[in-house]
């Protein structure tokens, strides 16, 4: 066997990874902002800083290996508000507690198979596709409440939202439960190989007859349902039903994927970045809070932090290719 | 020859890569209007030579003379200032720009006032384009170009830029017979102007065809230098692999089965009419047509990735419906579809994965992936093929194409397919990985797999099939046993 630059390159000089530099990144936001507040490592406010990650968090791990896959559906926001929504006005009009829990999951999910049916059925643009599914959410809530909020306070949801267990937050429990889900799914599985695959090449895994649309598609419920669990988490620590509950939810959420490392193009990205994008993105606005800055001056660092991360990515990988 | 008479000279080139010498004291020489064939195996140092001469790689060791001058060229610009333009072989064009804009490629004739003068641009690119004979409008887009109107956009831009030596990087690997004559007329009119061409191929009939002298390098190292028409392509093959033909494609004799895969009035649209054939154990069958013949639909509806308009597909006696890919992979049938980097790897995915990406659900229990499993049998695959890379970890896009193939083949073999569909298995691959993807083929045939191939290259045809069917528009419309016919006669059924 010979060796030639041609059939056998050299192994590169191996990169920092990029769990490394967001892990540093991360560090370097916790300094900072340990100096400017000094409430900042007190179990209070780190627990509070969870809590406030576990919606966010939990869609922004089960849209990866969505958009691993090269699907993407930015709906989420709109049908967990929608879904907060149903659930409070049948809570009102008196149904069963159990039976509305399951239509709060139900709907995101519905939401998730049809975006996911509709993207994948007609070669849509998963984009534009879940813009519009956003904007008809959004309107079919408005229909319903006049945009007013509606209350719906339970002697169940509100223990869920405010006990721990082993002080651990229950809250916190289910965004370690689907961390956990996601992170055995796209690791270990044959499930996780073939979306890496699909997002890699969809054309090679579907001649190598992998079943490309049907593991999007349940890609989409997935993320669908794990939207539906959220719409519970929020109901129960808002304690109302509000058509406006995902306004601030798309951009984290889209944020902390992105700073992540994903790219639209799939097939890179995993939990564990994922997870690092959505505690970067809390601890920024835990932090700048806590230091008693302007809702809308924190959005501005919000985004700036993904535009330096985004842009910071491109030329990592330019540099990679040119060497 | 007097030495003014010469355009270029390489001159003892070394060039080495950390653990690895990829030229060691290569010299060529280019005449004027010369067309100079590069021959040799992938590794054996082709690229290497021309992205010295192009300015990609520094030169470290040896001299470049252009027309008497010594010259070092720090980066492509240079190397194209002097003169020099290389076509590779994935064509450097920007799609969405017109062709004028991408034969002028950045600068503009301008008028007064600083307003561009599209008017003379369009001429000029209109008069290059006329002088190569070819009538493409210079307004018109890029990407509705053919893949050969491409390639002459390429030239034309070179004889706009008043290039002495043109490299062509193995320009017919995507272009059918007629577009490769066109091509051929096109280099001959350069030559009689006076451009010298250095040309590479994996293709010894076109080395034959258009080539005035002939260089082959094995291992960084030149073992040929000879005038085209003194020698024969036994001879070339030998100095490109140290091997006799007979060893590179030894058709072996093998017995063969019961019918393995019968295709009954098979038909897709008006694309592929009425087909019916047979494919028994241990045969390879080759589909020779030229484009629009329906061949390459015809394999898309056999793997289920179109569905038949009408027909039937009989395994073994038994009449399967093959909708999709996954149905198809189940009735044992493996598809290495033509493109390779589209449809037949995942680029960005390492050698293992792609080894095991049609038979994922075989590996490990339950929902469970078992990356043992995985590793052991890529590790058997690579050493059985002899796949060539550094490790199975590695990405597979920094493999050779011939090695990328075997990959695409050995994933059907993991998954025990037992009808292989070839598009153009050989494919810009070299001569010896060429002889490995058919000595592999055999093998499938020895355990009692029939192979069916599609190539629009005759000698591949001849030296591995055991029957020849041609097709035309759609419709089967002769059969041969390859022993009893010939190339020329197989070329005219397919003309005329």
């Amino acid at each position: 066997m010979k060796s030639s630059p041609e059939s056998m390159p050299l192994k590169k000089p191996k990169r920092i990874s990029d769990v490394l530099i967001l892990s540093i990144f991360l560090v370097l936001l916790l300094i900072l902002f340990s100096f400017t507040s000094e409430n900042f490592f007190t179990y209070a406010n780190i627990s509070t800083m969870l809590n406030n990650m576990v919606i966010a968090g939990a869609i922004a791990i089960a849209i990866t290996p969505l958009i691993v896959a090269r699907g993407l559906d930015i709906s989420f926001g709109a049908s967990l508000a929608l879904s907060t929504v149903v659930m409070a006005i049948l809570y009102n009009k008196g149904y069963n507690f159990f039976l509305i829990i399951l239509i709060g999951i139900l709907i995101p999910t519905l939401v998730g198979l049809i975006n996911g049916l509709l993207a994948e059925a007609f070669n849509l643009i998963p984009l534009i596709l879940t813009l519009g599914t956003t904007s008809i959410l959004i309107a079919l809530g408005q229909v319903m409440t006049n945009g007013n909020s509606i209350p719906m306070l339970t002697d169940p949801l509100f223990y869920f939202a405010t006990k721990s267990f082993l002080k651990i937050p229950f809250p916190i429990m289910v965004l370690a439960i689907t961390i956990i889900v996601y992170w055995f799914l796209l690791t270990y599985t044959k499930l996780g190989k073939k979306i890496y695959i699909i997002g890699s090449n969809p054309l090679t895994a579907r001649l190598s007859g992998i079943k490309v649309k049907q593991i999007k598609v349940l890609l989409y419920v997935l993320l669908g349902i794990v939207t539906g669990v959220s719409a519970i988490i929020m109901v129960a620590i808002s304690g109302i039903g509000y058509i406006y509950h995902g306004n601030n939810l798309t951009l984290p959420v889209l944020s902390a994927v992105f700073l992540g490392g994903m790219s639209l193009a799939g097939g890179e990205g995993s939990i564990w970045k994922t997870l690092l994008g959505t505690l970067i993105i809390t601890v920024i606005f835990t932090g700048l809070s806590l230091a008693n800055i302007q809702f809308y001056f924190i959005q501005i660092f919000q985004g700036l932090a993904l535009l330096i991360i985004v842009a910071f990515y491109e030329v990592r990988k330019k540099r990679a290719e040119i060497k | 020859m007097p030495s003014n008479d010469l355009v270029l000279e390489m001159k003892n080139i070394i060039k080495n890569f950390p653990g690895v010498r990829a030229l060691d004291g290569v010299s060529i020489e280019l005449k004027k209007g010369e067309i100079l064939g590069l021959l040799g195996e992938n590794g054996a140092g082709k690229s290497t030579l021309i992205k010295i001469l192009a300015g990609v790689y520094l030169l470290e060791t040896g001299e470049i003379i252009i027309e008497g001058q010594s010259l070092v060229f720090s980066s492509p610009k240079e190397s194209l200032d002097n003169g020099v333009r290389v076509i590779y072989q994935e064509l450097s064009s920007f799609d969405p720009i017109t062709v004028v804009e991408n034969i002028f490629a950045g600068e503009v004739l301008l008028k007064r006032f600083g307003f561009v003068n599209w008017g003379e641009m369009v001429k000029a690119a209109k008069k290059i384009l006329s002088e190569l004979g070819t009538d493409i409008n210079p307004l018109e887009i890029m990407e509705n170009l053919t893949v050969a109107e491409k390639q002459v956009i390429e030239i034309a831009k070179a004889v706009h830029k008043k290039a002495k030596i043109v490299v062509m990087d193995e320009p017919t690997s995507a272009l059918n017979e007629k577009d490769v004559q066109t091509l051929y007329s096109i280099m001959r009119k350069l030559k009689k102007e006076g451009v010298s061409i250095i040309y590479i191929t994996h293709k010894l009939e076109e080395i034959i065809a258009i080539t005035d002298r002939t260089v082959v390098l094995r291992d960084g190292k030149k073992v040929g230098d000879v005038l085209t028409q003194n020698t024969t392509k036994q001879e070339l093959v030998n100095l490109i692999v140290g091997k006799s033909f007979s060893e590179l494609y030894p058709k072996q004799d093998i017995s063969k089965g019961n019918i393995l895969l019968e295709v009954k009035n098979l038909s897709y649209l008006n694309k592929v009419r009425d087909v019916s054939f047979y494919l028994k154990k241990g045969e390879i069958v080759a589909f020779f047509g030229l484009v629009g013949s329906g061949i390459h639909l015809l394999f898309r509806l056999l793997f289920g990735d179109i569905k038949k308009t009408t027909g039937e597909i009989y395994i073994e006696g038994e009449l399967v419906n093959i909708k999709n890919p996954v149905i198809a992979k189940k009735n044992s049938i493996g598809f290495v579809p033509i493109d390779r980097k589209e449809e037949g790897i995942a680029l960005s995915m390492d050698v293992k994965t792609n080894l095991v990406t049609a038979n994922i659900d075989e590996i490990g229990k339950g929902v469970r992936f078992n990356r043992k499993t995985e590793k052991m049998k890529a590790l058997n695959w690579v050493n059985k093929l002899s796949i060539r890379t550094p490790s199975i970890d590695t990405i597979i896009n920094n493999l050779s194409g011939g090695n990328q193939q075997k990959v695409v083949v050995a994933k059907w073999m993991e998954c025990d397919s037992k009808i292989l569909l070839m598009a153009e298995p050989t494919r810009g691959i070299d001569v010896g990985s060429k002889a490995e993807i058919y000595n592999i083929a055999e093998d499938l045939c020895n355990k009692g797999a029939g192979v069916l191939i599609v190539s629009s290259e005759l000698p591949e045809i001849m030296s591995i099939s055991d029957r020849v069917i041609v097709m035309k528009r759609g419709k089967i419309i002769s059969e041969y046993n390859t022993k009893e016919t010939t190339q020329e006669e197989l070329m005219h059924v397919v003309s005329s």
